[in-house]
């Protein structure tokens, strides 16, 4: 059988999935609205750990030098 | 002569009157006088010693008239050892190190550095409280993602059923036994386990639905 063949639907159950599809629609805008969030979320975090990463690599460094400078004198 | 005559009436008298006797002078004389009498023994008082006024009493004792409780008194002991312990150590170890000092260069610098790392450690904590609410939002997010993917599927659900229903057997290159069986059955059979497992996590079922719509494009192909 040819798989090319023509689909018919209903007219009384056409204007229904004309609904839906526009619901459908609306949806998916707002889902990819709630992803973008997410993603911007998601760069704001990485960017605030990247931060937090530094800050604790600058207070090692500071502790270290704070360290050797008392611990020479023994 | 003349001198001789005059003589007092007592005198008179006197030469007169005989000499009494030395024993009955004593007689006489005897019971006037008063016998000492022996003294009695007195004990020397002895002054009660400056003990009282050095030593002075514990205000509590003293006031405390009512007999003390037994949960009262023994941890008082306790109490008053772990003092005196205290004390001791600290009369034998304060003098040891209290006259040592370290000389550290450049105070400044170090005082410097102690104050950076503080500024750095509030920085960090800042930022962890901003990860918490980034984190707080992401999740409110991520919950309406997860709504609206939900409504998502139930749209295509009835997307799918307002679709006409037909047969994919015959798009199968292979011939199947249940060509002729229509889809809603299919359906119905699908559904059937998922009734028998209520168990089931939601990871599972979307595992199952996702395995049956790669079947039906694996068909289309």
């Amino acid at each position: 059988m040819d798989k090319n063949l023509p689909v018919f639907v209903k007219i009384n159950d056409y204007k229904d999935v004309l609904n839906v599809v526009d619901v459908m629609k609306r949806k998916l805008k707002e889902t990819t609205q709630t992803l973008d969030q997410i993603k911007q979320l998601k760069a704001e975090e990485d960017k605030e750990l990247q931060e937090w990463e530094k800050n604790v690599t600058e207070i090692s460094r500071r502790l270290a030098f704070i360290d050797s400078a008392f611990f020479e004198n023994e | 002569m003349v001198k001789k005559k005059i003589i007092s009436k007592a005198q008179a008298k006197a030469k007169v009157m005989p000499r009494p006797k030395a024993s009955s002078i004593v007689n006489t004389v005897k019971p006037l006088i008063v016998k000492p009498v022996a003294k009695p023994m007195i004990k020397p008082v002895v002054k009660p010693t400056i003990i009282k006024s050095i030593i002075k009493p514990i205000p509590k004792l003293v006031a405390t008239k009512a007999p003390l409780k037994k949960i009262n008194t023994i941890p008082q002991k306790e109490s008053a050892v772990k003092v005196e312990v205290k004390k001791k150590k600290l009369v034998e170890v304060a003098p040891e190190h209290e006259d040592y000092f370290v000389y550290l260069k450049n105070p400044l610098e170090y005082r410097r550095h102690l104050l950076e790392s503080s500024r750095k450690i509030l920085f960090c904590l800042k930022s962890h409280q901003k990860i918490f609410l980034i984190r707080q939002k992401k999740l409110e997010e991520m919950d309406k993602l997860k709504a609206s993917i939900r409504e998502l599927l139930y749209l295509n659900k009835k997307f799918n059923e307002k679709l006409p229903k037909y047969n994919t057997g015959f798009l199968e290159d292979t011939p199947s036994k249940d060509k002729s069986r229509p889809i809603a059955v299919k359906s119905a059979a699908a559904r059937k386990p998922a009734d028998a497992k209520p168990e089931r996590t939601e990871i599972e079922r979307l595992e199952e639905s996702l395995a049956n719509i790669e079947k039906k494009l694996k068909t289309l192909q």
